[in-house]
């Protein structure tokens, strides 16, 4: 029994910054309609900037964490004031948008190797005690994971569901033309909401830098993962996509402690998969 | 207040429209006539900046709208309802009319406007929870009209308002029409195929064919002109 409530924790917490990287990726499908393939590698710079502002410029935790996603959210805006504005919404440009975030992708791993080299690094646990609670056995860190996780993608329901900014990017979301009637700036609402979706993964990326270390190629895993999420849950549906973070988290930790960790990603795929034998268009999708 | 001159715009490399001179004055309807093809959906979208392959000028209240980007247009007062209603199907039909008063900063006056708009369309009130997209095509076109409301706009385009709706809305659309025009003092132009209807709603008309404006009048000697009659109003 206590293995079966560890592995369900165990799972809710790895399916907790599954959705929230997975609520990015879709976001950006939902209102830029595109496929962000640099997504994975706003994660890795997320974690490189909390390093820079934790261990190489020595502030707090939490400071440093705010730091590391406020300059990936400018960042994120930036990349896509420049380089993705400009062939966005333009029928004949077709895939291009696909193609410069893959370029995109490319630059900034190359850039992390460039500036903090091509090993390995670490920042320590923010807290390394151990909770042991009947029988089930947790590190601090990985509750501290699932508690910003949760908050965070509350945070991004209520702003998308309650505000008049987040109407106005549902609303750009579904009809651009309509939106630009209202008043609504589309354009900066793409720019905002790709810094959005950026600093999500930075919010993962520096989460998660004390338990997985940090490297260049650290985002390429986490862009598959994000993109079974946003699949399973149907692409843009916010809701579809936390509801597929935790059931992605939970299926991979049976996975792994049933099978072996050598299944996780074949069960990953799987999902995938027989997702779209039943239903193509994810959970929360619209069939059309 | 609205003052078009030699209009040409483009979609491409073919152009749509050929010269159009129209002028629209403070507190009129204007209709505008047309078939299908004839340019009357890209005359509304190149008014309001979102057809910008465009050359000519357009003033509003003298003030040269060529180059303003087409979100500033509402804080100026101008808005469209355009063909095909564009109502944001997966949000309530609340949030479509908050949405209406996006660029609103006066809570006040939006609360007012909120609540003339739902007195004016009864309707919506039993909706105002239920996503958009599921609402019937008159009640589209009340929502669509009654959002575009919210921005307590000046003048007024409406794209095909009875489109697909049965007659006995059509009839209650138009009555709304003339309320706001009366009311509010807004400045109209409607864009219809209902010849007949838009023409007993409007002060004046102009026709396009093909591109061009080739006739136009007074409203109530339209309706009488043998031309229109053989050619718009089935007579």
């Amino acid at each position: 029994m206590a293995v079966i409530i560890q592995n369900l924790i165990n799972g809710i917490i790895s399916g907790s910054y599954y959705a929230v990287l997975g609520v990015g990726l879709t976001v950006t499908w939902g209102v830029l309609k595109m496929i962000n393939v640099a997504h994975g590698n706003f994660y890795m710079m997320g974690a490189y900037m909390f390093y820079t502002f934790s261990i190489i410029m020595g502030f707090p935790v939490i400071p440093s964490m705010i730091a590391g996603v406020a300059a990936v959210f400018v960042l994120g805006m930036i990349m896509e004031k420049f380089v993705l504005a400009p062939s966005l919404g333009r029928g004949k440009f077709g895939d291009t948008p696909f193609i410069l975030t893959l370029a995109m992708g490319i630059l900034l791993e190359n850039v992390a190797q460039l500036v903090w080299g091509e090993t390995n690094v670490g920042v320590p646990y923010f807290n390394d005690s151990i909770i042991k609670v009947m029988g089930i056995t947790m590190a601090s860190q990985r509750l501290i994971v699932a508690a910003v996780a949760m908050v965070t993608l509350i945070v991004v329901l209520v702003i998308i569901k309650r505000t008049k900014f987040g109407w106005a990017i549902s609303a750009t979301a579904q009809n651009t033309f309509a939106a630009s009637l209202m008043g609504i700036n589309t354009k900066q609402i793409y720019m905002v909401t790709f810094g959005i979706a950026t600093a999500l993964c930075a919010i993962a990326g520096s989460l998660l830098a004390p338990i997985y270390g940090i490297n260049p190629w650290m985002g390429e895993s986490i862009q598959l993962k994000s993109f079974v999420v946003c699949i399973v849950g149907g692409l843009g549906s916010v809701g579809g996509s936390i509801v597929a973070g935790l059931l992605l988290g939970i299926i991979e930790s049976f996975a792994t402690q049933f099978l072996g960790s050598g299944w996780q990603n074949v069960i990953a795929y799987a999902l995938v998969i027989v997702m779209f034998w039943f239903r193509p268009a994810g959970i929360f999708g619209k069939m059309e | 207040m609205l003052k078009i001159s030699n209009l040409n715009a483009y979609y491409g490399d073919v152009q749509v429209l050929y010269d159009v001179n129209l002028e629209v004055n403070d507190r009129e309807i204007v209709t505008i006539l047309g078939s299908n093809g004839a340019g009357k959906t890209t005359l509304m979208k190149t008014i309001c900046g979102v057809e910008t392959t465009r050359s000519g000028t357009i003033e509003f209240d003298g003030e040269n709208l060529m180059k303003v980007p087409a979100h500033k247009l509402v804080t100026k007062g101008i808005t469209l309802t355009p063909e095909g209603r564009h109502l944001f199907p997966e949000l309530t039909v609340k949030e479509n009319l908050l949405l209406g008063a996006y660029s609103s900063k006066d809570k006040k006056a939006t609360k007012d406007t909120y609540d003339w708009v739902i007195s004016l369309f009864p309707r919506l009130k039993e909706r105002l929870i239920q996503y958009a997209g599921t609402m019937s095509g008159g009640e589209q076109q009340m929502c669509a009209i009654g959002r575009v409301l919210m921005s307590n706009p000046k003048f007024l385009m409406l794209d095909e308002p009875s489109l697909g709706l049965a007659p006995n809305i059509v009839d209650s659309v138009f009555d709304v029409i003339k309320k706001i025009n009366e009311e509010k003092g807004i400045t109209i132009i409607v864009v219809e195929q209902n010849a007949n209807i838009a023409l007993q709603t409007a002060d004046r008309g102009y026709v396009l064919e093909n591109g061009s404006i080739n006739m136009s009048g007074n409203a109530k000697e339209m309706l009488e002109s043998p031309d229109i009659q053989k050619l718009y109003l089935g007579l």
